[in-house]
């Protein structure tokens, strides 16, 4: 999760997300390099004392800034083409998912072999354990295996909500009437925190959303548990 | 405890126009470096020799994107690489147990029959071309019977030497 103060992105729990952060990095150093040489040129042209007042055209200068910002163009676009197919790729999942999003709080549906459900609600500050995040921590969280493909299917029963969490990469939109679906793998055991990123009424800012990779034979107990337990 | 010290490290970071966490970012560092050095170099070399002052702040400043653009490409480049072995190396660990003394890809017996599969195929195709692979395949034999009398001499001569 985010610690405090942290402008950066999370540490990165997915490939994709890897992806991201590496393609991030990426462009930042060329946005980075363009913008002391744009505080360089600034800086000169005001210093200078002398003017030229014959100069009227330029071919050379003229080729060179039209060529080079379509270089630097196509450098970052490559990249970020490759990422964007990247993360449409369907990769056989493991598990399906269904993550219902209500006012205020979401549901989590586990079908693919036995009827599993159970809703998600923001634990209140006033119940959290020393340990425990304020306004991240729900009393049931989604739990999945690690290193197996999930499929995760969004949609909301009320109005628009949005599944977002930042460590593995993934925001996908819950709107009513319609299923988005999105894939990913977790890389390590977690807890991962997300929030609900659509606006949604008054406790917009109280849904969130925890999973937990565990390893298989824990998720396998955890899901009989919870299927006794229903 | 180790939230706090990791919170501390950030905050201490020297960020690049305040954007760009040079510590925590791989390559980052080092491309920064290099650009610092590059252009140091760069812009006393062309004031040594032509001693302008201002076209060798330019200059300067032409060898400090340069360098740092290079040295960041490149160790990205790199970078990358190693994540592909890692990654192929990670899930060569993990399947391990599952391709445990099946023909993997590489191995000497699917080796063989690939070079069967292309013999047959070509010797349709080019009559001479069976002479060719018979040569080579002979010529590797060849070698490697050499190579296992000599690791067989090499044994026995360190053996004895133990005696």
């Amino acid at each position: 999760m985010a610690h405090p103060s942290q402008l950066g992105f999370q540490d990165a729990a997915s490939p994709l997300m890897e992806e991201l952060l590496h393609f991030h990095d990426h462009a930042l150093m060329i946005v980075i390099l363009i913008s002391t040489m744009v505080l360089y040129i600034i800086l000169a042209m005001v210093t200078a004392k002398l003017t030229d007042k014959l100069v009227l055209d330029s071919q050379e200068i003229e080729i060179i800034w039209t060529v080079l910002p379509a270089i630097i163009l196509i450098l970052i676009a490559l990249p970020s083409l490759r990422i964007s197919y990247l993360m449409d790729e369907i990769n056989d999942p493991h598990l399906t998912i269904k993550a219902m999003g209500h006012q205020w709080y979401w549901s989590y549906e586990y079908t693919d072999y036995e009827d599993l459900g159970f809703d998600s609600y923001m634990t209140p500050t006033q119940d959290l354990t020393p340990g425990q995040f304020r306004l991240l921590e729900a009393d049931h969280r989604m739990v999945t295996p690690v290193e197996s493909p999930i499929r995760v299917l969004i949609s909301a029963e009320d109005v628009l909500h949005s599944w977002a969490i930042p460590a593995l990469g993934v925001k996908v939109d819950a709107v009513p009437g319609r299923l988005n679906q999105t894939t990913f793998i977790i890389s390590r055991p977690g807890v991962f925190f997300g929030q609900c990123s659509e606006i949604c009424g008054a406790n917009h800012s109280f849904m969130p959303i925890v999973v937990e990779a565990v390893p298989l034979q824990h998720f396998e107990n955890w899901s009989s548990l919870m299927i006794e337990e229903a | 405890m180790a939230g706090e010290e990791q919170e501390n490290n950030n905050n201490k970071g020297f960020r690049l126009l305040g954007i760009l966490d040079v510590q925590n970012t791989p390559c980052a560092r080092d491309a920064v470096l290099h650009g610092a050095g590059g252009s140091l170099g760069a812009g006393l070399l062309h004031f040594l020799t032509t001693s302008r002052v201002k076209r060798s702040f330019d200059v300067g400043f032409a060898g400090f994107l340069l360098t740092t653009l290079g040295s960041w490409f490149y160790c990205r480049m790199n970078n990358a690489k190693v994540r592909v072995q890692q990654r192929r190396i990670q899930d060569g660990i993990k399947n391990k147990i599952i391709l445990q003394r099946t023909p993997h890809p590489g191995s000497r017996s699917e080796k063989k029959e690939i070079l069967n599969r292309l013999q047959n195929f070509f010797l349709g195709s080019c009559p001479n071309l069976h002479k060719i692979l018979r040569l080579f395949q002979a010529s590797r034999l060849a070698h490697r019977r050499v190579t296992e009398v000599r690791r067989r001499l090499v044994y026995s001569d360190s053996s004895r030497s133990n005696d």
